[in-house]
């Protein structure tokens, strides 16, 4: 009984010390199916060569995990397309390369043929290949697992040959993250000329009158093109507690934070019509419980108003202070005075 | 659609005030047909899961074969249906799923949690000042489509 020792798995790029049992573990089983579906498209797609072997064909150089080697592709050296990577894929020495693989990693033995090429399948090839006839493009089909680049190639071709000479179109441009379109900028005017995908119905937009721009360009959107003009636009409401100030102030790196804003407080003066000017018979509300604003700012108010008070009236001249006179006292002194006289 | 609880805009100063005064929610626009099967399998998906996205989410339909939203289907570029798009504060949110076009997604979802993931990762973006998301669906659940483009 020994240890078991760290073992390094190719499909999951990691060490373990699972032993053979690592083969069954979930995450395996995961990494293993979505490196075999990677694998298995691009066999597809020059599997679509061998039945349509054509003069042309876009770089296929791809990497193959079971032999562990790059197959490059074959431009310059031979005339057939892709026949480096269908000679290779139909080896000997790739087959028993996908046997060992498929022991080593568990997977599903009923699969395994669609990683390799079949004698028969390379027989009628070579025959093909053989004749010399090569397939013309109106004649492709296209197949769902092509490869991306075949795609491109063979819609170009479908489209440049049912289309008039007058309209360029490009191919299509695979868009990831790091060749995002800029807004603002002018390197995408471009709009959509044929799609197509799955069971996805086509529409037609009817033409306009004025066609000025779309999103690829950046162009300004339709809906905020007919605003309609209202007075007085500050962006923040004013009479606004600190407290909402501040939560205000953490939203604001939200997208739109500033419209939002701007619209909220827009919608606010249009739904509550402005207070009007005092009439003479106005009375103030004591209570302030239905202001406007929170019971802190409503305090404050009312000590704002209690200190102006203060100052008025200490402002004025203060009273005559005079000396406590008891009520017995007066009245002595009232009949005193009386009795004198 | 009035079953699933979500209106169908047909002018253009419907989806303008939908646009304008949905604030700090993202919204959805479906732009599609009531008789598509596909737009009808998208609908019933978002009309299950408004109510559960109501407190960050708005969900409306546009009839893409009224004449005032014409102009949208130039705008935004749309050639196939059913095409979602995103708002958050009138500012488009695009998406990067890994197919041809960020600025929609087109097709239906595969599952009505899909759905959800998508618009709170949209949600999450858009709070935080991103204009642009990842799609957090895995690509076999992505629909595939191509478009053949022309510069204009």
């Amino acid at each position: 009984m020994g240890a078991k020792g760290f073992s390094f798995c190719a499909v999951c790029r990691r060490n373990h010390e699972q032993g053979r049992g690592h083969r069954y573990t979930a995450g395996h089983r995961n990494a293993l199916q979505s490196v075999l579906g990677k694998i298995r498209m691009k066999i597809e797609g020059l599997r679509g060569f061998l039945g349509n072997p054509r003069d042309q064909a876009p770089s296929h150089r791809f990497w193959c995990l079971f032999c562990e080697e790059d197959v490059a592709d074959n431009q310059g050296s031979s005339s057939i397309a892709c026949s480096n990577a269908i000679h290779h894929l139909a080896s000997a020495a790739h087959v028993s390369n996908v046997k060992r693989f498929w022991c080593e990693n568990g997977a599903d033995a009923n699969t395994r043929h669609d990683f390799f090429f079949s004698r028969k399948e390379i027989a009628d090839w070579e025959a093909v290949c053989g004749d010399g006839a090569l397939a013309d493009s109106s004649s492709v089909a296209t197949t769902q697992g092509a490869m991306e680049n075949n795609i491109h190639h063979e819609r170009f071709l479908a489209a440049k040959s049912s289309q008039s000479p007058s309209v360029c179109v490009e191919p299509l441009q695979k868009i990831s993250k790091d060749q995002t379109l800029q807004v603002n900028g002018a390197t995408a005017h471009r709009h959509t000329v044929a799609a197509f995908g799955g069971n996805l119905a086509t529409v037609t937009p009817r033409p306009l009158v004025s066609s000025k721009g779309n999103v690829h360009s950046g162009a300004p959107p339709p809906w905020l093109s007919d605003l309609p003009t209202h007075g007085s636009d500050d962006g923040c409401p004013k009479g606004i507690s600190k407290r909402k100030r501040r939560e205000m102030e953490r939203l604001d790196k939200r997208v739109g934070a500033a419209w939002a804003n701007r619209r909220k407080a827009q919608l606010e003066r249009d739904a509550a019509p402005r207070r009007e000017e005092a009439a003479n018979d106005w009375l103030p509300s004591f209570g302030r419980v239905w202001q406007n604003g929170s019971r802190r700012d409503s305090r404050k108010e009312f000590e704002m108003e209690k200190k102006k008070l203060r100052e008025e009236t200490t402002n004025s001249t203060p009273p005559a202070v005079q000396p406590y006179v008891g009520k017995r006292k007066h009245l002595q002194m009232e009949a005193g005075g009386g009795k004198h006289d | 659609m009035a079953l699933l609880g979500l209106s169908t805009l047909t002018h253009k100063q419907d989806v303008d005030a939908m646009i304008r005064d949905t604030l700090d929610k993202v919204l959805v626009l479906r732009f599609g047909r009531a008789t598509d099967p596909l737009c009808m399998q998208l609908d019933e998906t978002l009309g299950k899961s408004s109510r559960e996205l109501s407190k960050f989410a708005s969900i409306a339909l546009v009839d893409v074969d009224a004449q005032e939203i014409q102009v949208y289907l130039h705008y935004f570029d749309i050639t196939l249906i059913p095409a979602t798009v995103f708002f958050f504060n009138s500012q488009h949110m695009k998406m990067d799923s890994g197919t041809p076009d960020h600025t929609k997604w087109i097709g239906a979802f595969h599952s009505k949690q899909d759905f959800i993931d998508v618009v709170e990762t949209i949600y999450k973006g858009a709070m935080r000042g991103k204009l642009i998301v990842n799609c957090p669906l895995p690509a076999d659940r992505v629909p595939k489509f191509e478009l053949l483009y022309k510069d204009i």
